[in-house]
């Protein structure tokens, strides 16, 4: 789950960064107002993270600038401000959700949960593949019961590919969102992922798209 | 002048008997309210009438008191012209009267005149007409002093007192009143004609015309006093309009008054109110945006403090990641203080202001800049070290006039070069000097755009893009400062012909020495 945060205070963009990429998602950080609004015309992220004062823009600025463009990826606001109305106006620009400082990192990660949950169309938490179960908050990955260990970023890839059933995802598309913007990547490292997940949860569980990617196998 | 008594205390009887009939009414209620409370209570309900109608209540009683004068006038100088002509008139008549009565014959003795209903005998009452004794009377005397002939009422009275032609006025035999008598002697010289009036049938007469002059005005005078009471309701309506929305008006409604159909008397008053309001304002404005921009600044740090708290949490212990999240801890803390010191600063310098008087009023104390800075330069030493800064001041800096405490001074200076060494990049160079009663200071910085610079020190506002942790307070101390010490602070932002920075300058404007000299001179 890639996720996309602007915050100009080092302090707390430091800290949802480490924090959100320790429960397993991979987070690109801009302190600029910017910048952030320009990387999310550059790259597909699962939610947004968008603090509402920004120096250069302002953040209901940006969100508006995104949804009259045309990108609806999920946006929570953080705010420090307890006027009502800047919470409205970002509701009704488009935001998909609010959080007022300071907040516990564990309503942050739920509600980005949801977030990406609903834009699945999903409304309860668990992910669902035959015998397979996968808890996005417990990150714990089940098969007829029994506990699979595998890598944070093998839990991640086996999530996207439980969240996007019947798509075929490029092999770049899955680099994309499962690295952040930085992150050191070889060559081959999806190939490597898809190998040892195969291994641990059978062969016919990705299915190899030749010449277009990979795609969740039949249950 | 007796009579002017007489005729006064005629017109006070009238006055006092209607007085007394609507006194009566408050007597009664005043015996019903013996009582010291009850009458305490009437009197503070008094008292709160005359306030709420004083302006009304007055002008009504003036009007009545300059009312009440204006007739008294009016009346004495119609006393006199009517006492004057009904004087000429009766005398005339008087004189008339004995003239007849002088060329008469009283050789044929008769001694009364007969009865006027045996002369006009056959006549009806009506046709008789109306007579008053005292009226007319007449009496004629021998030389000796007897009496020949009267009328038969009055003239039977007269008082024979010598041979003395002309008016006099006596009393008659067995009565008070007094006569104006002309005593005139016949043609022969033989007898003394005596023509009297009760003086009092004058005045009464003349009283009777006043008070029958006066009645309409009388029974005017409650219509004219409904009429002026209508007319000043109505046109102090306006007025009491304002009152109301005043009384009703909510503590924190800074809306304004309607100035519409407001008397241009009371205008000057809805006016200022006006501009009070406007200014209350603007103050709840500010103080609204200053309590919503310090729960913001103060959440912002406590938020990055709550999650950096979480991460040591969730790092194992002794890893680098948990060393992390502690160094940010503490910066996180470090910058915490550091705006509850400034916002406790501002708000200690705010209440201060409040209590302080004008800065042409405070008192002149000394100040001198130099060995404030380099206490300061050295409290800073490390932070100058560490940004490998250099700090040089220069010029001649004299002791400088300031107006109040000298301290917030020092704290205005410690503001200003903590800026300088906040924003300064490192390797720069933060350059004082003094000219006269100016005292410069300047330091690079990352340009900001010209449009930001006047707004430099408004509570909370930071310029754009800037990458140095801050609340937007210190300038703002610096401001608020110097409004109150009547200092002049000015920034302002120069191009770098060397360097991709901008520097920027401020200027501290003081009162001069020598000028204060003259200014205590002059006082």
């Amino acid at each position: 789950m890639r996720i996309l945060l602007i915050e100009d205070d080092d302090i707390i963009g430091d800290g949802i960064r480490l924090g959100l990429t320790k429960h397993g998602f991979s987070v690109d950080w801009f302190l600029n107002g910017i910048e952030g609004r320009d990387a999310l015309f550059a790259a597909e992220y699962d939610a947004v993270v968008l603090d509402l004062s920004l120096p250069g823009a302002d953040g209901l600025d940006i969100l508006q600038d995104w949804r009259t463009s045309g990108q609806d990826a999920p946006v929570l606001i953080l705010t420090a401000r307890d006027q009502i109305d800047q919470r409205v106006e970002g509701l009704n620009l488009g935001a998909d959700d609010y959080l007022g400082k300071p907040f516990a990192l564990n309503e942050l990660l739920a509600r980005l949960r949801a977030l990406i949950r609903r834009r699945h169309g999903r409304s309860t938490p668990t992910l669902v593949h035959g015998a397979l179960l996968f808890n996005p908050e417990t990150r714990i990955l089940t098969q007829n019961g029994e506990q699979i260990a595998l890598s944070q970023k093998e839990t991640s890839l086996v999530e996207i590919f439980l969240l996007n059933k019947n798509a075929v995802l490029s092999k770049a598309a899955l680099e994309e969102k499962l690295y952040a913007w930085g992150e050191e990547v070889s060559s081959n490292a999806i190939e490597v992922h898809v190998h040892n997940i195969r291994k641990k949860l059978g062969s016919a569980f990705i299915k190899t798209v030749k010449g277009a990617g990979y795609m969740l196998g039949d249950p | 002048m007796a009579r002017m008594v007489a005729l006064f205390k005629t017109l006070a009887g009238k006055m006092f008997a209607a007085v007394r009939k609507t006194s009566a009414v408050f007597c009664a209620a005043a015996r019903a309210c013996r009582h010291s409370r009850a009458r305490a209570a009437i009197k503070k309900r008094a008292d709160a009438v005359a306030r709420a109608w004083s302006l009304r209540a007055r002008l009504l009683l003036f009007f009545s008191l300059f009312l009440v004068v204006a007739w008294s006038a009016a009346i004495l100088s119609a006393y006199g012209i009517c006492r004057k002509y009904t004087n000429e008139f009766f005398d005339t008549q008087q004189t008339l009267f004995a003239k007849t009565l002088a060329s008469t014959d009283f050789s044929i003795p008769v001694q009364r005149l007969p009865k006027t209903k045996e002369l006009l005998k056959g006549a009806s009452k009506k046709r008789r007409g109306k007579e008053d004794e005292d009226a007319l009377g007449f009496a004629v005397f021998s030389r000796n002093g007897e009496l020949l002939l009267s009328d038969g009422e009055n003239g039977d009275d007269f008082i024979f007192s010598g041979w003395k032609p002309g008016f006099a006025k006596s009393f008659l035999y067995d009565s008070d009143d007094v006569w104006r008598i002309l005593w005139m002697p016949s043609a022969n010289d033989e007898y003394l004609v005596a023509v009297g009036q009760d003086m009092e049938y004058r005045d009464d007469m003349v009283l009777d015309m006043l008070y029958k002059q006066m009645l309409p005005w009388l029974m005017l005078f409650p219509i004219l006093l409904i009429g002026l009471l209508w007319m000043l309701s109505r046109e102090l309506a306006p007025l009491r309009g304002v009152v109301l929305s005043l009384k009703k008006r909510d503590a924190r409604d800074t809306s304004l008054l309607d100035a519409n159909h407001i008397p241009s008397e009371v205008l000057p008053l809805v006016d200022a109110l006006n501009s009070l309001f406007t200014r209350i304002a603007a103050m709840l404005t500010r103080e609204r945006a200053f309590t919503s921009d310090a729960a913001h600044e103060l959440r912002t740090p406590l938020a990055g403090l709550r999650i950096q708290a979480e991460m040591i949490g969730l790092a194992d212990a002794g890893s680098e990641a948990q060393a992390h999240a502690i160094a940010k801890l503490l910066m996180g803390i470090d910058r915490c203080s550091r705006l509850i010191e400034q916002l406790l600063l501002l708000s200690r310098i705010d209440a201060n202001a409040d209590m302080a008087a004008s800065p042409e009023t405070m008192p002149v104390s000394a100040f001198e800049p130099a060995p404030l800075l380099e206490t300061m330069q050295n409290d800073y030493q490390a932070t100058l070290e560490e940004k490998r800064l250099r700090c040089s001041i220069s010029g001649t800096c004299q002791t400088l006039a300031v107006r109040g405490d000298a301290t917030l001074t020092g704290i205005l200076l410690r503001n200003l070069l903590d800026n300088a060494i906040r924003y300064s990049p490192a390797g720069g160079h933060i350059r004082i000097w003094c000219d006269r009663d100016r005292l410069h200071m300047e330091n690079a910085c990352a340009n900001l755009e010209p449009e930001h610079i006047p707004r430099l020190g408004e509570r909370f506002f930071r310029p754009p893009g800037q990458k140095t942790a801050g609340s937007g307070l210190g300038l703002s101390i610096v401001k608020r400062i110097a409004a109150m010490q009547g200092l002049e602070v000015s920034f302002s932002m120069k191009e770098n012909p060397s360097s991709k920075n901008a520097l920027f300058l401020v200027a501290v404007q003081f009162a001069a020495a020598a000028e204060t000299e003259k200014q205590r001179c002059g006082a």
